[in-house]
């Protein structure tokens, strides 16, 4: 053979095998870790992601928001203590600081909804048909739901807020600084949120799903609650007793016969329309409500935050109203209005002498409504009055507000032990107050009785503002937080962020 | 996807595997000869002689006769290694003396550059030789300390004196902040893992995984280290590349080598610490000073200090032998040649119970197939047990009397010399007063920390001649290596009583498997054109490399004396990971040259990663040298001073792929964070299991990227008695991979990315001189090198890590406080200044009242060795130097404080000076009146103080920052090789006894056990900027060793 065809054959075939890797060896990939390029394929891995969004947006960061919430509206202030980077008055103004607090109440939830935009954006590469029937609509429906929770929580506490929608593609902090967006704006996205949310979920989640789930888990009721809301924040009193209206004519739902069920009942009161589920989080004791509201401090004589005298004003006593005698923990010897102030909150904390399946004293099981029955029927009370009953009679009004009144007796309410004014053995009972005539309805009255049916279920701080806009007067709600610009009813944003999204997001103005 | 790949190639090679076989025939007549030494007239034996043209040949014997049987006419080629190759054409005569001339010209000699050879005359890029003449007679563990002060621009570091440790080799410089700075290692064309093992229970202490491979086995390296040498290795090159060639066969005689070398090692340095009464004196001071009753039990008897005085480091160091035998032949034939070898090393560790051990079998073969055909096979094997102890920090044990792997130096630093080894009934003493220290001897006896690694280096390689000059080269190469680590502690002691602690101990076993493959394919043409020459080389490569572990921790083992871990409770920590990262190349090379006078070189690789994300996963690298032969001019032919002029310039792009596997790809976890997250909370929710995404896909994610101009010269002079190389760079990294932070509303924290630039200047010049030449021979090689470090950009204005900091526009640097020269003259305490004047001293990590204190990379370093031989003697010197450095001593903050050291509630041992030194307020005098201690107001050591209530002083400031220059005799060996005249009549060709010493002696202002120290190894960005700290750092040792080499 002639050496050139040799070498030139070699070189031919040098030059074909020279290509010979396939792209394929260059997409190593990962086996010790779940790889976001290939996650996302099951339906499991959604389910996945979905609970983990659920960690993230019902979490320790979250809670400590509603529970600031609190300390801001004329239920509970600051007492001996101050938690890191919690504080109303003056102390509001510590929230700028980059501490645990504040930081984590604004990071968590924006990690669950970063959570859901990828969820969302990835679901829709699953099949269908792999999913259990309706599941992958469901899965949608909560997701959405959440972003739309946390959505309107950041609006009602930071006002302008940034609002991520898109999932990042980069790693580079300047591709992903994020600027404010208005405060309608957001309202405006949770709103679409909470609509996908009430069109995607079903009626009831299916049979499989216990009663956990069922409460525990974003409902299409929970999110027309939730619109309800927003429609209320924008005085649009129609759409929001149409919401209102749509889930009391569910069937889905019962006032609770005692009161103090909704809290320490079966855990899953029928009247709980949506609510965070203690079970199964460790770090529960740490995150939620309970410990802030009762012993953040324990073992100091004095419970950090003490129930303000305006609530316990509110409230007929002694033994009247068991929605006090459950909720604010009196140390002093007597049982007058005066001893009630100062004092700590036993709100979610199981009764003492109330034996309840699986639920301790203390336990860390609690599960803290977020949404229930008797906000949705006060909000069409309200709806109704506002609307110049345009949409309902005062006597629907007196019916909703005598069937909260008709409950604040309870006879078989007894004190704790450890709480020396009582004798113990003798059932006190709650004698209740009295019910109302229909020449007591007003708004003043719709109120009153959500102030203290809804007391520490945070809500009273959104009212407070609202009402305040409506009537474009911040004077009483400014004077609660110490605020010297309406500006400072809402949060800054936490320091790490501001420099994190260097230049681009600006602090909420007054800070 | 490997089967597609080898489908491919394999039949490809067999196709080469047809050979062309050629037989000529023709008259021949027998020849015979001497050959002699020019300069000594001696023969030489072993001298290859072939026949030009032919393939036959054969080679001198011991008297330096030869016989040969060729084609009158023919040229006979005499070659012999360090002489100049030698043409003669045969005539009629049929004896020939053929003088040959040594080789002096180090121009000439042949260079390893990536995937070829190169004339070093035909160089332009930067390239440093190291030959394994120069170390082989210094005792050394790892091929790695071989390097140490050998070449320009190449600094290695012994992170620790521990036998089998780690060593930080830096060439040029720190080229990156948060990713690797180690250079790629290849071993005959193969890329190697050099992986350093840091065992988790420990910390930072590492297993250097190079410590596997027998010095002995190499031929040379070769250090690439400006753009033009590097490029070709693209995206692993920025850190410079070291070309390791093993020894291989020649034709000619069958030769043995035996070598062989028996050593002691001993601590170099001892710190001056306190004796029994002179701790009396400190624990009485600092109780006093607590207003502690002198009834109370904590103060020590002059009983007591009459039976103890344990001097804790004669304790621990001990005198250590080190043993090296090894045994190779090597020869070969036309048609084939080889290398085998076997070496056994062992060496204690100057801290008992410490050492290393090794086995390793080399076997390089070569094969004739054909005279177009080559194949070859080169096999490695070795398997090296080590026993350490864990020696990571200052921080002695924690609140009991036990060996839950404190650190064995720390403790028996801060140990009180006033307890025994062992008590009256052999139990290990413990120290009553101070359980928190534990017994350093217990600490050494009962905790063992030891490691074995198998490793196995294979490549095989078939070179097929297509055509005259046209060489098609195929490589497969493997490294197979499997590292068990296994640790274990027993329960430890009831100090009152010694009485056993149940379930205490705690085992643990680390796994570390890897396994890396490289296929290389390259086709290289040398053609000249007139007096254009070029050498072309085109190539293609895959390679993958894989790491898996294991990792199982269990406590509770109750008895001391069953290590497995069948013997605990559960308790079991359990970890595994698999990593993998896959590489393929693209690469060519151009050299071309004009009348050997105009050298131009062109080097480009393309390389594709998998570590990155599809839209960056190619990167290009480029590069482009020029040098020109100016001795060749014909303006120069007048002179004869220099003979050799060569001024060089280089640009070139390489990169930094260190960096972990998966990089770009976005992860997802499940369950429960690690603690390292933000928000590290359980992710469930109603009983199901959650999870986020803790990393974003990253499609642009990108190479580190470093530009570098380089420019110098080579000048040979008076026939190159004299040769200097001078080179000078700028190293811009661009993409510098660092943790930035991100907006949370991107779901994650952190993120790696390309976020900073630096720059790095530096020169580096050696010079070879040989200074006397004849039958006394003295020649000098001497080098130095500066490199200097510039951040251009940071995600930060700074990065501070431990006691270093590394500022935007600056140089890395210390980062302290400054203390007042003497302490307070009224009260004895250190006194820190105010140096932002707000009137009160900051602690903590960024305070204002820190500053910078100089620099702990070095300003320059180097080396200088002198060789004399006369006849048979052969003297060598080698001293090597780093300048400029400072050095954190940590060590002695922890001591010299006579204080109760930071967060502690102990007291611990003192050195000398700080305690003769201390601040004392009046005269202390005896019952007689004498002045035991004088009054001493105004000195830089405070008083004896156990209140712990002045913060200044236990805050590390300035006073311990020291100058790490030194001054090292790093070698000294004297050897006699005998005449060959007595040699042949026991048929050996060879054979030199010498002596040798290793850290004989070194210059240093430094007051700890050595300069050459850095506590903090590894790859991270902690290794990086946290060096030049001392903090309890075994010891580096002395080492004299005895040798013999034979060859028959």
């Amino acid at each position: 053979m002639n050496r050139n065809i040799v070498a030139t054959i070699s070189i031919i075939l040098f030059s074909v095998f020279i290509l010979s890797c396939s792209e394929e060896f260059l997409n190593e990939k990962p086996l010790h870790q779940i790889d976001l390029e290939n996650f996302y394929t099951q339906p499991i891995d959604a389910e996945i992601g979905l609970t983990g969004a659920y960690s993230r947006i019902i979490s320790k960061g979250m809670m400590q928001n509603l529970f600031f919430f609190s300390i801001s509206a004329d239920e509970i202030t600051n007492g001996t203590a101050t938690q890191t980077g919690i504080g109303s008055g003056e102390n509001r103004e510590l929230a700028t600081s980059a501490l645990w607090g504040m930081g984590q109440g604004y990071n968590e939830p924006m990690v669950g909804i970063a959570n859901i935009n990828l969820l969302l954006k990835k679901i829709t590469d699953i099949p269908d048909d792999k999913f259990a029937s309706g599941r992958k609509d469901e899965i949608m429906g909560e997701a959405h739901f959440l972003r739309g929770w946390a959505f309107y929580i950041f609006a009602m506490g930071y006002r302008d807020v940034q609002m991520q929608l898109e999932v990042p593609t980069s790693s580079l902090p300047e591709d992903n600084f994020l600027e404010k967006s208005p405060q309608e704006e957001i309202l405006a996205q949770a709103m679409f949120d909470l609509s996908k949310a009430d069109s995607l979920l079903p009626v009831r989640l299916g049979n499989d799903k216990s009663e956990h789930d069922v409460r525990g888990r974003a409902s299409k009721w929970a999110a027309k609650a939730f619109k309800a809301r927003i429609h209320m924040w924008n005085s649009e009193w129609d759409k929001a007793y149409a919401e209102c209206k749509a889930i009391v004519e569910s069937n889905q739902f019962n006032m609770a016969e005692r009161w103090i069920n909704i809290f320490a009942g079966e855990n899953n009161d029928p009247e709980v329309i949506w609510q965070a589920q203690g079970q199964s989080r460790e770090e529960y004791d740490f995150i939620g409500v309970y410990r802030w509201y009762c012993d953040a401090n324990a073992g100091q004589a004095l419970p950090p935050y003490m129930v303000e005298k305006n609530l316990t004003n509110a409230f007929e006593v002694p033994y009247k109203d068991v929605r006090l005698e459950y909720s604010v923990r009196a140390i002093g010897r007597s049982g007058t209005p005066s001893n009630y102030g100062g004092r700590n909150v036993k709100h979610f904390k199981v009764p003492s002498g109330e034996v309840i399946q699986g639920v301790s004293d203390e336990s860390r099981d609690k599960n803290t409504p977020l949404m229930r029955l008797a906000e949705v029927k006060l909000m069409m009370a309200e709806a109704i009055i506002q609307s110049n009953y345009s949409l309902g009679t005062k006597e629907e009004v007196l019916a909703i507000l005598n069937e909260l009144r008709a409950r604040a007796a309870d006879p078989e309410f007894r004190p704790r032990e450890e709480d020396s004014r009582y004798d113990y053995d003798a059932n006190k009972g709650c004698e209740g107050i009295e019910l109302l005539t229909v020449d007591d309805i007003n708004l003043q009255a719709v109120k009153d009785e959500k102030y203290r049916e809804l007391a520490f279920e945070f809500i009273r701080w959104f009212d407070l503002l609202r009402w305040s806009r409506m009537e474009d007067n911040y004077e009483s709600v400014m004077a609660l937080v110490n605020a010297s610009s309406v500006d400072r009813l809402y949060l800054p944003i936490p320091q790490s962020q501001i420099e994190a999204n260097k230049g681009i997001l600006k602090q909420n103005p007054g800070y | 996807m490997i089967n597609s790949i080898f489908r491919k190639k394999l039949w490809l090679s067999l196709l080469m595997l047809f050979a062309f076989v050629t037989v000529s025939l023709a008259q021949k007549i027998d020849i015979t000869g001497i050959v002699l030494d020019s300069e000594t007239n001696e023969a030489i034996p072993g001298v290859n002689v072939l026949i030009k043209g032919e393939l036959t040949g054969t080679v001198t014997n011991v008297d330096g006769e030869f016989k040969i049987n060729a084609e009158a006419g023919s040229t006979l080629i005499f070659s012999f290694l360090g002489y100049l190759t030698q043409e003669i054409k045969v005539e009629n005569a049929t004896t020939l003396k053929v003088v040959l001339k040594p080789d002096v010209q180090q121009i000439d000699d042949v260079v390893v550059v990536g995937y070829g050879v190169m004339k070093k005359s035909d160089l332009t890029g930067s390239v440093s030789s190291v030959k394994s003449e120069s170390f082989k007679e210094m005792a050394k563990t790892g091929l790695d300390q071989a390097l140490q002060g050998r070449a320009a621009g190449v600094m290695v570091t012994n992170n620790t004196g521990a036998p089998g440790s780690g060593v930080s080799i830096r060439i040029r410089g720190v080229g990156s902040i948060a990713r690797s700075n180690e250079p790629l290692y290849i071993i005959d064309g193969v890329p190697i893992d050099n992986a350093q093992i840091s065992n988790k229970q420990t910390g930072n202490d590492q297993i250097n995984t190079l410590s596997g491979l027998n010095p002995d086995d190499i031929e040379r390296f070769e250090i690439l280290k400006d753009p033009a040498s590097c490029a070709i290795y693209g995206a692993r090159g920025a850190n410079g590349v070291v070309l390791i060639t093993t020894k291989r066969g020649s034709k000619g005689v069958n030769k043995f080598e035996f070598s062989s070398y028996y050593g002691v090692s001993q601590v170099v340095k001892k710190l001056d610490l306190l004796n029994s009464t002179q701790y009396q004196r400190l624990v009485y001071e600092g109780l006093k000073r607590m207003r502690v009753p002198e009834s109370d039990t904590r103060y020590i008897t002059d009983e007591e200090v009459a039976l103890y005085n344990t001097d804790w480091q004669d304790e621990i160091f001990r005198i250590a032998p080190t043993y090296n035998v090894n045994l190779s032949a090597r020869g070969g034939s036309d048609k084939a040649t080889y290398y085998i070898s076997g070496g056994y090393y062992k060496s204690d560790g100057i801290v008992i119970n410490t050492g290393i051990e090794r086995f390793s079998a080399t076997s390089n073969v070569d094969i004739n197939m054909t005279d177009k055909l080559k194949i070859g096979l080169n096999l490695t094997a070795s398997h090296t047990t080590g026993l350490r102890q864990n020696n990571s920090g200052m921080q002695a044990g924690v609140d009991q009397n036990k060996a839950t792997g404190a650190p064995i130096i720390a403790s028996a630093l801060s140990s009180s010399p006033v307890y025994p080894v062992r008590d009256s009934i052999g139990r290990y003493g413990v120290d009553l007063r101070n359980r928190a220290i534990p017994n350093p001897v217990m600490l050494a006896n009962e905790q063992a920390l030891n490691y074995t690694t198998n490793r196995i280096l294979a490549s095989v390689y078939i070179d097929y001649e297509i055509i005259k000059n046209l060489t098609f080269r195929n490589v497969f190469g493997s490294d197979l290596r499997n590292t068990k680590e296994s640790f274990f502690w027993g329960p430890y002691y009831y100090p009152d009583d010694n009485l056993l602690m149940p379930a205490s101990g705690r085992a643990s076993d680390n796994y570390n498997n890897g396994l890396s493959w490289v296929f290389t394919s390259t086709l290289n043409y040398m053609f000249d054109i007139g007096k254009n020459s070029f050498n072309v080389l085109l190539g293609h490569e895959a390679s993958r490399m894989q790491t898996t572990g294991t990792y199982v921790e269990v406590g509770g083992m109750p008895i001391d004396y069953i290590k497995t871990f069948d013997s605990s409770p559960a308790n079991t920590i359990s970890t595994n990971f698999y990593t993998a990262n896959t590489l393929e190349s693209y690469f060519g090379r151009v050299n071309y040259s004009y009348d050997d006078r105009y050298l131009f070189q062109i080097n480009i690789r393309r390389d594709g990663s998998s570590r990155f994300g599809p839209s960056k996963k190619w990167g290009f690298f480029p590069a482009f040298s020029f040098g020109w032969n100016a001795a060749k001019e014909s303006f120069m032919e007048s002179q004869h001073v220099i003979n050799e002029l060569k001024p060089r310039l280089s640009y070139g792009i390489t990169g930094n792929q260190n960096i972990g596997d998966y990089s770009w790809r976005g992860s997802f976890e499940v369950g429960t964070l690690p603690s390292s997250d933000a928000d590290g909370i359980v992710m469930n929710y109603l009983d199901q299991l959650g999870g986020k995404y803790t990393s974003i896909s990253d499609y642009g994610f990108s190479w580190e990227e470093c530009r570098t101009t380089n420019i110098g010269f080579d000048l040979g002079m008076l026939e190159n008695r004299i040769y200097l190389s001078f080179d000078a760079y700028k190293r811009v990294t661009n993409n510098l991979i660092l943790n930035v932070q991100l907006p949370i509303t991107t779901g994650v924290y952190s993120a790696t990315n390309n976020a900073g630039k630096l720059t790095n200047t530096g020169y580096e010049f050696a010079i070879t001189s040989r200074n006397i030449v004849g039958e006394f021979n003295w020649t000098t090689d001497f080098n130095i090198s500066s490199s200097k470090l510039h951040v251009n950009k940071l995600v930060t204005d700074s990065i501070q890590v431990g006691n270093n900091i590394l500022i935007m526009g600056q140089d890395l640097q210390i980062f302290t406080y400054i203390r007042e020269e003497n302490v307070d003259s009224m009260r004895g305490n250190v006194v820190l200044r105010d140096l932002n004047s707000d009137q009160k001293v900051t602690y903590g990590g960024a305070s204002a009242d820190r500053t910078t204190v100089g620099s702990p990379l070095p300003k320059f370093y180097g080396g200088m060795n002198n060789t004399f031989s006369y006849k048979g003697f052969e003297l060598s010197v080698f001293l090597q130097y780093v300048y400029g450095n400072m050095i954190y001593n940590s060590t002695r903050q922890s001591l010299e404080t006579l204080h109760i050291p930071p967060g502690q509630s102990l007291i611990v041992n003192s050195t000398v000076e700080s305690f003769e030194n201390r601040w004392i307020s009046r005269d202390v005098t005896d019952d007689e009146g004498n002045v035991i201690w004088a009054q001493n107001r105004h000195t830089p050591y405070p008083a004896t103080n156990f209140a712990g209530n002045n913060v200044d002083q236990r805050e590390g400031h300035n006073g311990f920052v020291e100058d790490g220059s030194y001054l090292r005799l790093k070698n000294v060996s004297f050897g006699y090789s005998i005449p060959r005249k007595y040699l042949t009549k026991v048929n050996l060709t060879s054979a030199k006894i010498y002596v040798s010493a290793t850290n004989l002696w070194t210059l240093t202002n430094y007051s700890g056990y050595d300069p050459e120290v850095n506590s903090v190894s590894g790859s991270g960005i902690e290794s990086n900027l946290g060096i030049g700290r001392d903090s309890g750092s075994y010891p580096q040792s002395r080492t004299i060793t005895m040798g013999l080499n034979i060859s028959y």
